[in-house]
C-alpha cells in the first residue's frame, strides 16, 4: 500500500513513471469491480481505461491516505452501473438483460471465479468483490454502495453462505 | 470451509485471472487529454470523545428498535383523527420512554454493571476487545428480550387526562425473557400543523420515581421522524428514523455536555418472516456490527447474534449465544462467544433491566 500511495503523489504532478506498476498492482480490483455488473469481459477492458483516465484526471481528489482501491473501486463502479443503466434502458430486466449476446468470458482462469461470482445477485456479488477480492472494508463498502452498513453485512453473510454450499464441500480442508 | 478459506480461494482465484496490461495506451490518452483540477475543500475532523454514555445510545436505538419492530408499518394521524398519540406518535412516545429510562438506568448503575468473568481465554488482546464491545451491547440485550417476549400491543392504553400541563397520558408494559413486567406512563401534548403537515410531540416520561422530558417531530405522510429525548439541556440524545422499502433505519447520536460523543446505527428487518435488528457502532470505541436472531433451546429463548469486529483492519466474524443464567438471587448473561476460526470462550454479564437495578452477582460458574 505503501508503493500506491508513492505512486499517487507522482501521479499527482503528472509524474507517469511508475504508472504501470500502480496499474499492474490494482488492475484486477478495477477489473472485478467492473466484470461483476456489466458481466462482459470485452466492455469490462475498455471501463477498466476509462477508470483509470478518470482516475488521473481526477488524482488531485484522492486525499493523502485515503484508501486507493476504495477510490478506484468507487469510479469503476461508477462507470459500470452508468453503462448498466444504459443497457438496462432497452432491456428492463437484469436476467434479461444478460442475455444481450456479447463475447462469452474467456475460458480460462477467470472461468472459476467468474462462475462462482455468477451464484450471487448484483448487489451480494458487489459487496464480496469489494471485500474479498478488493479487500474494502464494510464501512467503505457502505459507503460507495450507499447502502447502510447492516445492509451490506447481511448482504455478505447471504452471499458466503451461498458460496460455502457450492464451494465449501469440495474445497474442505 | 470457514469464511477466511473461502475468501482466501476466491482471492486467489481473482488474482489468477489474466488482465491485461493497457497502461501505455492509458498513459498516451492521458496525454492527449487536458487535465481537469478541481479545488477540493477538506472539512476538519470531528473530535469524538468515548464512551461514557455509548450504552445509553445502544439502549435508545434498540428501543426504537423494539418499538417499531412491532409497528412495522406506522401511520401517522390526520389532524381529524384527534391528538391522540396513535402508531407512529406512539411508537415515539414509547420509545422516548424507554430510552431515557435507560440513559438515566445506565449513568447510575454503569459502574456496578461490567461485572463479567472471562472463563477461557484465547488471544488476549482480541478476546479483551470483545469482551468490551459486549460489555456494551449487554445494555442492548434488555430490548431485545421485551422486543421478543413482550406482547405485541404492549398492553397501550391511551387517554385523555388533564395531568401537569398535558392533555393526553399512555400507558403501557412490557416483559422479558423471565416474563417479569415494567410499567411506563408519557404524559404529553401533540400539536399538528394542518398547513405543513408537519407535526410534534412534547411529553414527560415517567418510569418509577424517574421522570425525562421528549420531544419528536415529523411531517405527515413521510416515513421518517426525528426525536429528541433529554436528561437536561446539554445531555440528550437524537434520533433520526426513516423507512425505505419495508427496512427501518436509525441513526442516534449522543450528546454529552454538548458534545456528540456517540453515533450508532440500527436497522431493523424481516427475513424469511424473522425479525432481524443490526446494530452498528459507527463513531466511539466500538467497531462492531452485530445482527441479533431469537432461537429456541429447550423451550427457552435465546439470543443469537453474528458479528463483525473490525481489529485495526483485519476483520473477525463469528457467533454469539447469549443466554439466561437463573441464579438464587439473581440473573445473569452468560455468553458464549465463538469467533471463527479461533477458540471459543465465554463471558458472564450483570443483567441490567429497567427500574429494577442490575443482578451484579459474580459470574463464576
Amino acid at each position: 500500500m505503501e508503493q500506491i500511495q508513492a505512486i499517487i503523489q507522482e501521479l499527482k504532478v503528472r509524474n507517469y513513471a511508475h504508472f504501470e506498476t500502480f496499474y499492474l498492482l490494482t488492475k484486477q480490483q478495477v477489473f472485478f469491480s467492473i466484470v461483476g455488473i456489466i458481466k462482459d469481459q470485452t466492455l469490462a477492458e475498455d471501463l477498466l481505461q476509462d477508470t483509470y483516465m478518470r482516475f488521473l484526471e481526477k488524482v488531485d481528489q484522492f486525499k493523502e491516505g485515503g484508501n486507493p482501491y476504495a477510490y478506484l473501486t468507487a469510479i469503476a463502479r461508477n462507470l459500470a452501473f452508468d453503462l448498466y443503466n444504459e443497457r438496462k434502458k432497452v432491456v428492463r430486466s437484469e436476467d434479461i438483460f444478460e442475455t444481450i449476446p456479447s463475447p462469452p468470458v474467456e475460458e480460462d482462469a477467470s472461468d472459476d471465479i467468474m462462475k462462482l461470482l455468477d451464484l450471487l445477485d448484483l448487489a451480494e456479488r458487489e459487496v464480496v468483490t469489494m471485500h474479498v477480492i478488493n479487500d474494502l472494508k464494510f464501512r467503505e463498502i457502505a459507503s460507495i454502495m450507499k447502502k447502510p452498513l447492516g445492509t451490506v453485512l447481511w448482504l455478505y453473510n447471504k452471499a458466503m453462505k451461498k458460496l460455502k454450499m457450492e464451494v465449501g464441500e469440495n474445497h474442505d480442508e | 470451509m470457514t469464511n477466511k478459506q473461502l475468501k482466501h480461494y476466491i482471492k486467489q482465484k481473482a488474482m489468477a485471472v489474466d488482465v491485461k496490461n493497457f497502461s501505455s495506451s492509458i498513459i498516451e490518452n492521458m496525454k492527449q487529454h487536458p487535465t481537469i483540477q478541481d479545488e477540493v475543500i477538506t472539512s476538519p475532523k470531528r473530535i469524538w470523545h468515548l464512551k461514557p454514555m455509548m450504552i445509553s445510545t445502544l439502549a435508545l436505538m434498540s428501543i426504537i428498535i423494539l418499538v417499531f419492530a412491532f409497528y412495522p408499518d406506522p401511520v401517522i394521524p390526520t389532524p381529524t383523527e384527534g391528538v391522540a398519540l396513535e402508531n407512529l406518535e406512539t411508537v415515539v412516545a414509547l420509545s422516548s420512554v424507554q430510552t431515557t429510562s435507560l440513559i438515566n438506568i445506565i449513568e447510575s448503575e454503569l459502574a456496578n454493571s461490567s461485572v463479567s468473568t472471562l472463563l477461557r481465554f484465547g488471544p488476549q488482546e482480541r478476546n479483551d476487545k470483545i469482551r468490551d464491545e459486549l460489555s456494551d451491547l449487554s445494555r442492548y440485550l434488555e430490548t431485545i428480550e421485551k422486543l421478543y417476549a413482550s406482547s405485541t400491543d404492549f398492553n397501550i392504553v391511551d387517554e385523555e387526562v388533564t395531568q401537569q400541563g398535558y392533555a393526553r397520558r399512555m400507558r403501557f408494559r412490557t416483559k422479558d425473557f423471565m416474563n417479569q413486567e415494567d410499567d411506563y406512563e408519557i404524559t404529553y401534548n401533540q400539536e399538528i400543523n394542518p398547513t405543513t403537515k408537519a407535526f410534534v410531540i412534547r411529553g414527560q416520561i415517567h418510569i418509577g420515581e424517574k421522570q425525562y422530558t421528549m420531544e419528536a417531530e415529523g411531517k405527515m405522510g413521510e416515513k421518517g421522524l426525528i426525536m429528541r429525548a433529554e436528561k437536561d439541556a446539554s445531555n440528550y440524545v437524537v434520533l433520526d428514523y426513516h423507512e425505505e422499502n419495508d427496512v427501518h433505519y436509525y441513526e442516534v447520536e449522543l450528546i454529552q455536555n454538548n458534545l456528540s460523543i456517540e453515533k450508532v446505527s440500527i436497522e431493523l428487518t424481516t427475513q424469511d418472516s424473522v425479525k432481524i435488528a443490526t446494530l452498528t457502532f459507527m463513531e466511539g470505541e466500538s467497531s462492531g456490527t452485530y445482527t441479533f436472531r431469537i432461537l429456541t433451546e429447550d423451550n427457552r429463548r435465546i439470543i443469537s447474534i453474528h458479528y463483525v469486529i473490525d481489529f485495526d483492519g483485519d476483520l473477525e466474524e463469528g457467533d454469539i449465544t447469549i443466554r439466561i443464567l437463573q441464579l438464587p438471587a439473581s440473573t445473569m448473561y452468560s455468553i458464549v462467544i465463538k469467533p471463527e476460526g479461533r477458540i471459543p470462550f465465554t463471558i458472564t454479564q450483570g443483567r441490567i433491566i429497567t427500574g429494577r437495578g442490575i443482578n451484579t452477582t459474580s459470574g463464576m460458574i
